[in-house]
């Protein structure tokens, strides 16, 4: 008698949407090259490669305006600490360029949040529970970010990875974080 | 299963919490978590190379503090109005001590590089910071170890540069930490220039080398922790 053991469905789902990750870096790093951490084409193709892989693996938009709400509420919960501490010393020092750079970036981060606390997420969840789920996206996204950011950045982005699947596990969708995502980053134009 | 207040407020509390002890452990320069820098400005320079883009002058900054007890009683984040900013100074409060002064004031100027650190070039402008009172001398309190001045390189090549410093004759390289895409951070020892140079036989590199490990990195660690978990639950 020959046992043969597979792999459980949810199993192969997690390993599909990393090495799609992985491809989707190595996509960005292709058109941007050696501007790939800046670069705004590799960004969206980035983003769009994320947004195919969350769609593939069954991840629908469905909007909810109490989700963004929520989420709208995270992200200046996100930008508070810098707020708080530069109080007196906020102000607006730049003010060209927001509209199509604003656009992108919300793009990209709805995209990163449709696969991180979307399709990732709901993997992971099937595989090894909620808590594990929160923990995997939080430890992906951060590691994603420190290209762009440097190692500096890693606690930070760690920390506002589990804020992010905080709010996913409240909320019950990927869209509160990514309202979370998109206002942060936002507010991160004039607060810099 | 539909989750407990209790529990959803568990991980709201949880993240929270996460996210404090990030801001106190590593406090960033910029609240940001996107995949996309900001669209900064060409580097302005004091005297412009020829491969400049722009020959827009660069700005400096200034700010204020009332004197209390003998201290600045008030925070100084400073930055100049370039997009994004090519010097950022923040000194907290009691950093500064001027004993017969009611205010002290803080000067941020770039200069023109003049001198280059021995085996490094300088990058862009030179920051000269000052301290000044309305009256007395100013010398700095035991805060001033929690201050930092943040500079911004003329572009975001790898390896980084070096933070340097000087009061007069020679520069001394600084801790420096890179704190976004192409500025970068130290310490402020005291009033003097301040230069970001890069080491005379520096490479560029893509940066690609980065990625390639962040993705190892991505994937080694999703898999400790599927094999964590599988290997609790047979034990259990």
């Amino acid at each position: 008698v020959t046992t043969v053991t597979l792999a459980r469905p949810s199993t192969l789902r997690v390993g599909a949407l990393v090495a799609g990750l992985a491809a989707a870096i190595a996509l960005r790093v292709a058109i941007g090259g050696a501007d790939a951490r800046t670069s705004l084409p590799a960004g969206l193709a980035f983003g769009a490669a994320l947004t195919a892989l969350a769609l593939g693996a069954g991840v629908r938009p469905r909007f909810r305006a109490r989700h963004l709400v929520v989420g709208a509420a995270g992200g200046v919960a996100l930008a508070l600490p810098f707020a708080l501490t530069h109080v007196g010393s906020l102000g607006v020092h730049r003010t060209g360029g927001f509209a199509g750079w604003g656009l992108a970036v919300a793009l990209v981060a709805s995209a990163e949040e449709m696969f991180f606390r979307g399709s990732l997420f709901d993997a992971v969840r099937a595989r090894s529970g909620e808590a594990m789920a929160v923990a995997v996206g939080a430890v992906a996204f951060a590691a994603v970010h420190v290209p762009l950011y440097g190692w500096g950045s890693l606690p930070i982005d760690l920390a506002a990875g589990l804020w992010f699947g905080a709010l996913r596990v409240v909320t019950g969708s990927w869209v509160a974080p990514a309202g979370a995502h998109v206002v942060a980053d936002w507010l991160g134009f004039w607060l810099r | 299963v539909a989750l407990s207040r209790r529990r959803k407020a568990a991980y709201l509390g949880a993240a929270g919490s996460a996210l404090a002890l990030a801001w106190i452990v590593a406090p960033a320069g910029v609240p940001i978590y996107d995949g996309i820098g900001n669209p900064d400005d060409p580097y302005r320079y004091v005297s412009p190379p020829p491969s400049a883009v722009t020959d827009k002058a660069p700005s400096s900054v200034t700010g204020h503090s009332p004197v209390v007890n003998g201290f600045n009683k008030d925070l100084l984040f400073l930055t100049t109005r370039e997009m994004g900013p090519q010097i950022t100074v923040s000194i907290p409060q009691k950093s500064l001590r001027a004993d017969s002064a009611t205010q002290v004031t803080v000067h941020a100027e770039p200069e023109a590089p003049a001198g280059q650190p021995s085996g490094a070039t300088i990058d862009g402008n030179v920051a000269r910071l000052t301290f000044a009172a309305d009256k007395g001398s100013v010398t700095t309190g035991k805060n001033i170890s929690f201050a930092y001045v943040v500079l911004r390189a003329t572009s975001g090549r790898q390896p980084g540069p070096t933070m340097y410093y000087r009061t007069t004759g020679s520069w001394r390289a600084l801790h420096t930490s890179r704190v976004g895409n192409d500025i970068y951070q130290s310490g402020i020892p005291g009033p003097g220039e301040y230069a970001l140079a890069f080491a005379a036989d520096a490479k560029s590199s893509s940066g690609s080398h980065t990625l390639v490990i962040v993705l190892v990195a991505v994937i080694v660690g999703v898999v400790v922790l599927l094999l964590a978990v599988r290997l609790l639950r047979r034990r259990a």
